[in-house]
């Protein structure tokens, strides 16, 4: 499992962080 | 300087001894070594969690199943999301197979999205396995304008969440940069009973990274009583109980958001990891995958499980060697 997730094509892994990074830039913290 | 040379041999020798040792098979046998020793499962929650739950059955009937029959201690080492125990079972924690830990099912994987804070590689972890899978919702209070999908995008929904690399944070900034939600995310609840009031008392709408398993066992009620609304699910597939609820992968709109989003909830299918050191000798490492499996068979584990968290729904392959 976990080498499966890590042998992930570094495009997939680019557009998780991504998504990550631009959703977090739309919130706030407490 | 003869016996310097033969000081010095002896020290390689005994140094190529120890690296074979950890290695290969230990020369103390399996079960002299946990015959009156202690197997200690680190727990990164606090006590009460699900993680904790999990962690404790665990515990509770492991020991039953390793040669030498080890009492199991467990010791809760929250902090930073569990990332605090992560880092201890990779870098502190003896490496003889009387440690093993339990952590958040994200930080396998946090290294390749964020490296903040971590100290651990993942692939050098010696992974026991889950007991469990687990499927997320996002729910909003039934008082809340949030009733579909189409909601959490129209219009901002706050959500309660405890740290910048837990779940109830990755999930909704995920969903906002892949599906086009508008979730503010209000950082700093401790855990997951601190959200549930936080949503209770009008100070978030709603949740989303609400486990399943966990809330129908603690809020029941809520559900009973129509409390919330569940809008969204978040796993590779659906859970069996929730058919006409949205999964979030049948929602993607280009292929690289659906691969994406399979990458990040991927971890829902080792939702309560259990792992050893790196290193540990391969001997007892195989002695505690043999002892985690027996445990995954053992009826009296999954009578004190059922019993303990009233988790029910024992979801298709649960058991993960990770």
């Amino acid at each position: 499992m976990i080498a499966t997730v890590f042998a992930s094509p570094p495009e997939v892994i680019a557009r998780a962080r991504e998504a990550i990074q631009d959703g977090m830039r739309r919130t706030v913290s407490k | 300087m003869t016996s310097a040379i033969g000081a010095s041999a002896c020290l390689i020798a005994a140094c190529l001894g120890l690296a074979a040792a950890s290695n290969g098979a230990s020369a103390q046998s399996v079960e002299a070594f946990y015959r009156g020793n202690r197997l200690t499962l680190v727990i990164g929650y606090t006590p009460g969690t699900v993680y904790d739950l999990y962690a404790r059955t665990v515990a509770r009937h492991i020991g039953n199943h390793i040669p030498g029959k080890p009492v199991v201690v467990p010791q809760n080492m929250p902090g930073a999301g569990s990332m605090n125990s992560a880092n201890h079972i990779y870098n502190r924690a003896p490496k003889d197979g009387s440690q093993i830990a339990t952590f958040a099912r994200g930080l396998p994987m946090q290294p390749l999205l964020d490296e903040t804070g971590v100290q651990y590689d993942p692939q050098k972890l010696n992974w026991l396995g889950s007991p469990a899978s687990e499927v997320s919702t996002v729910i909003a209070w039934h008082t809340t304008p949030f009733k579909t999908v189409d909601d959490l995008k129209a219009r901002e929904m706050v959500v309660a969440a405890t740290g910048t690399g837990a779940d109830s944070a990755v999930f909704p900034y995920v969903l906002n940069g892949v599906m086009g939600t508008r979730f503010k995310v209000v950082i700093g609840y401790p855990g997951a009973t601190e959200t549930m009031l936080a949503i209770e008392r009008g100070e978030a709408d709603g949740s989303a990274a609400v486990s399943w398993g966990n809330f129908t066992s603690t809020k029941g009620d809520w559900l009973r009583e129509r409390k919330v609304n569940i809008l969204l699910q978040l796993a590779l597939k659906k859970h069996p109980a929730l058919p006409d609820v949205p999964l979030v992968m049948d929602l993607a709109r280009t292929d690289a958001d659906r691969k994406a989003l399979a990458l990040i909830f991927s971890r829902q299918s080792m939702a309560y990891p259990l792992t050893a050191p790196p290193d540990v000798p391969a001997d007892r490492l195989a002695a505690l995958r043999r002892a985690f499996d027996a445990t995954m068979q053992d009826p009296a584990f999954w009578r004190r499980r059922n019993s303990r968290s009233s988790i029910s729904i024992r979801l298709a392959g649960a058991r993960f060697r990770l």
